[in-house]
C-alpha cells in the first residue's frame, strides 16, 4: 500500500517510467506476434494439404530461393514410397497495388484446391491465362469473377474465382496455372518447392530419408517441421529476440534511473524508516514493489499497445506485409510478457533496492 | 537502563573526533538532557545510543545488551528505542495514522491492531480529528506531536529526543516538551533529549553537559 502511494508522488515520473516498461514489452509482444503468425500460417497451409512430405534445394532460407531443376523434380518420382508428387512455383511480383503480390503456380489442381473454399466462381483452367483470387486481395481490389487483372506487364489474366484458405498469406495471394507462373517469374526449368504423398503403407520417415540420402542438393522433411527448416523464419525469430532483448535492456535501464532518483530523494525518509524498525530487506522490498507496481502496469499497458501496432500495422499494410500478421492474440504471449515485465520490474530495480538497503540510517537522517 | 562506557565515535578517518571516550549512566524512567553547543556530539551521542550508527570503540550497554558490536539492530530499534526528532520527518504522502503506524510494520503486528493502535495513540495526542490529514495540512506542533505518537507506538523503553522543539516557536516547544515529559513519566520511559537550549535542559531532572566531544559534567 505504501509502494503504491509512494508511486503517486510523482505522477508524470511514475507515468514515463511506466511508458517506458510499456514500449519495451509492446516491442516484444508485437514482433512475437507477427513471428508466431507467420510461423503458423505457413504450418497450416501445409497441414490443410496433407502433404506428407516438403521437399526443397539444400541450403535455400526462403521457398522463395528455392530451386529444384525440373529433372530433379521427375527423378523424385522413382523414390520408394513416393505417391502424389506435386510442385509449386511461388514467387512475388511487383503489381499496383501490392510490391509483394504473391503467386502460386501450382501444378495439381487436385492437391492444392480440393482443401479451398471456392466462394464464387471455379478453379481456373490450365493455359487459358486464368486465375483464382483469395478472398482479401479480392476485396482490397474489388475484383469479381471474370474481370480482367493485369500481372506484371502480362497480358490480362481473368479471374474465374475467389478462394478462401484461412490463411492469410495464401488469401492475399493468387494462384495460376504453374506453365503460366513460369513465364511471369521467369522460372522456366525450376519449381520452388516438391510437395509428397507417400503412398498407403509407406513409412514417411524413410522416404525422407531416402529423398536425402540419393539427393545431397535437396532437402526432404516431414510437412510437420517444415516452418523449422525454413531459415528465414529461424532468422525472424532471432531478430526478434534480438530487438526484444534490446528493449529490455533500454527498458532496465529506464527503471533503474528512475529508481536511483526515487532512493536518491526519498533518503532521508528511508533513514527514518531504518530509525523506526524497518530492516533492510524491508526497505530492498518497498523499492522492487513500487517497480513491480509501475513495470506491471507498464506490461498491460504494453500488451495493449502491442495489440494497436498490429492493429495499425495490419490496417495501413506497409509494403502490403500488413497482410501477414494475424490480428489474433496469444494468451500464452500475454503471459509471457507479463514475466517479462516483471522481471525488467526485479531487475530494474535490484542495485537501487540494494543501494537504498545499504544507508547507514544515521547518514541518511543527515542526508541535505 | 543505559550505560555508556568510554565511547569513541570519529569521522572521515580520524580527522573528524565527535566524541573523545565519554562515559555516563543513566536510571530506568530517568528524563536526562545532553547540553551542549552545535558540533559538541550530542546527535552523534543519540544516534549511536539509538544504533543508529556503530561507535569507532567503546560499549553501551542498554537493558544488559551490547548494542556497540554492529549487529543488525532494526528490531531492536523498533522495540526499544523511540525517536522524535527536531524536523518531525513525517513521511508527506501518508496520512498522519499511517505515519504512526510505520514502526509497527517491523513488528508481527495485524493491520488492524496497527490502525487501532495509531488511532488511540493520536487521540491521546488531541489529533483526533486530523488522522485522516496529510502532514503538509497540519500545523507545526500538530506534525511534532504526530511524531510523538509515532515515537510511542511500541512501547518503547527508551525515547530520543534531538532538539524536539527547535522547529516550532517557544510557546508551542514548551507545551510540546511538557507533554513528552509527562507522557514518559506516567509509561515509566527513560528519556534522553539533545539540546543547546537552556530551558528546555531545565525540564528534565539531570543535564549532562558536552563540548568537543567530552562530557564536562555529568
Amino acid at each position: 500500500m505504501i509502494a503504491i502511494k509512494n508511486l503517486f508522488r510523482h505522477k508524470l515520473r511514475t507515468l514515463m517510467t511506466l511508458l517506458g516498461a510499456a514500449v519495451g514489452i509492446s516491442a516484444f509482444v508485437s514482433l512475437t506476434c507477427i513471428s508466431d503468425s507467420l510461423k503458423s500460417q505457413i504450418q497450416d497451409m501445409i497441414k490443410s494439404y496433407h502433404i506428407d512430405i516438403t521437399v526443397t534445394s539444400k541450403g535455400a532460407a526462403t521457398p522463395f530461393s528455392s530451386t529444384i531443376p525440373l529433372s530433379t523434380y521427375h527423378e523424385l518420382r522413382t523414390i520408394k514410397g513416393v505417391g502424389n508428387l506435386s510442385s509449386l512455383i511461388v514467387g512475388a511480383v511487383n503489381s499496383p497495388w501490392n510490391p509483394y503480390f504473391l503467386l502460386f503456380g501450382v501444378s495439381s489442381v487436385e492437391t492444392f484446391f480440393s482443401k479451398l473454399g471456392i466462394l464464387e466462381g471455379r478453379v481456373f483452367t490450365p493455359g487459358k491465362k486464368e486465375l483464382i483470387l483469395g478472398e482479401r486481395v479480392a476485396k482490397k481490389l474489388q475484383v469479381k469473377v471474370n474481370d480482367k487483372i493485369l500481372l506484371a506487364e502480362q497480358e490480362p489474366f481473368t479471374v474465374t474465382g475467389i478462394y478462401t484458405s484461412g490463411s492469410r498469406i495464401v488469401d492475399g495471394s493468387a494462384a495460376l496455372d504453374i506453365q503460366d507462373a513460369r513465364k511471369i517469374l521467369k522460372k522456366y526449368d525450376s519449381v520452388n518447392i516438391a510437395f509428397v504423398q507417400v503412398v498407403a503403407g509407406s513409412d514417411p520417415k524413410e522416404v525422407v530419408e531416402d529423398i536425402n540420402q540419393r539427393f545431397q542438393s535437396l532437402s526432404a522433411v516431414r510437412s510437420g517441421d517444415f516452418v523449422g527448416e525454413i531459415r528465414l523464419m529461424n532468422m525472424i525469430d532471432v531478430f526478434a529476440w534480438a530487438i526484444s532483448l534490446i528493449a529490455f535492456v533500454t527498458c532496465c535501464i529506464v527503471v533503474m534511473n528512475t529508481f536511483l532518483m526515487v532512493v536518491s530523494e526519498r533518503t532521508k525518509e528511508i533513514g527514518l524508516l531504518m530509525a523506526v524498525g524497518w530492516s533492510r530487506i524491508m526497505v530492498m522490498k518497498m523499492i522492487m514493489s513500487e517497480s513491480l507496481a509501475v513495470c506491471f502496469a507498464g506490461g498491460i499497458a504494453g500488451n495493449l499497445m502491442a495489440m494497436v501496432e498490429l492493429w495499425l500495422f495490419h490496417t495501413i499494410n506497409p509494403e502490403g506485409l500488413g497482410w501477414l500478421v494475424s490480428m489474433s492474440f496469444s494468451v500464452d504471449i500475454f503471459w509471457k510478457s507479463m514475466g517479462l515485465s516483471l522481471l525488467l520490474g526485479m531487475i530494474g530495480s535490484l542495485y537501487p533496492a540494494v543501494r537504498a538497503s545499504r544507508l547507514l540510517p544515521a547518514e541518511a537522517l543527515r542526508y541535505e | 537502563m543505559i550505560a555508556v562506557k568510554d565511547l569513541k565515535k570519529v569521522y572521515d578517518y580520524g580527522l573528524v573526533k565527535a566524541l573523545n571516550g565519554i562515559s555516563f549512566e543513566i536510571e530506568e524512567g530517568e528524563a536526562v538532557s545532553i547540553m551542549g553547543p552545535s558540533g559538541c556530539g550530542k546527535t552523534t551521542l543519540l544516534n549511536l545510543i539509538g544504533a543508529l550508527d556503530t561507535p569507532t570503540a567503546g560499549e553501551i550497554w542498554i537493558g544488559g545488551k551490547n548494542i556497540a558490536k554492529g549487529e543488525p539492530m532494526a528490531v531492536f530499534r523498533a522495540k526499544t528505542i523511540g525517536f522524535v526528532f527536531q524536523f518531525h520527518h513525517l513521511v508527506p504522502n501518508l496520512s498522519l495514522v499511517e505515519n504512526v503506524e510505520l514502526p509497527m510494520f517491523s513488528l508481527p503486528v495485524s493491520k488492524r491492531s496497527r490502525r487501532d493502535r495509531a488511532i488511540a495513540l493520536l487521540k491521546e495526542m488531541g489529533l483526533e480529528e486530523r488522522l485522516n490529514f496529510l502532514p503538509t495540512r497540519v500545523s507545526g506542533g500538530e506534525r511534532q506531536r504526530a511524531a510523538i505518537a509515532r515515537a510511542m507506538v511500541n512501547d518503547p523503553q527508551i525515547i530520543l529526543a534531538d532538539e524536539p522543539t527547535g522547529s516550532v516557536d517557544t510557546a508551542i516547544g514548551n507545551r510540546i516538551l511538557d507533554f513528552l515529559i509527562s507522557l514518559c513519566d506516567q509509561r515509566k520511559i527513560t528519556m534522553v533529549v539533545a539540546t543547546h537550549n537552556h530551558e528546555v535542559a531545565a525540564q528534565t531532572k539531570r543535564i549532562i553537559r558536552m563540548r568537543n566531544g567530552l562530557i564536562e559534567n555529568g
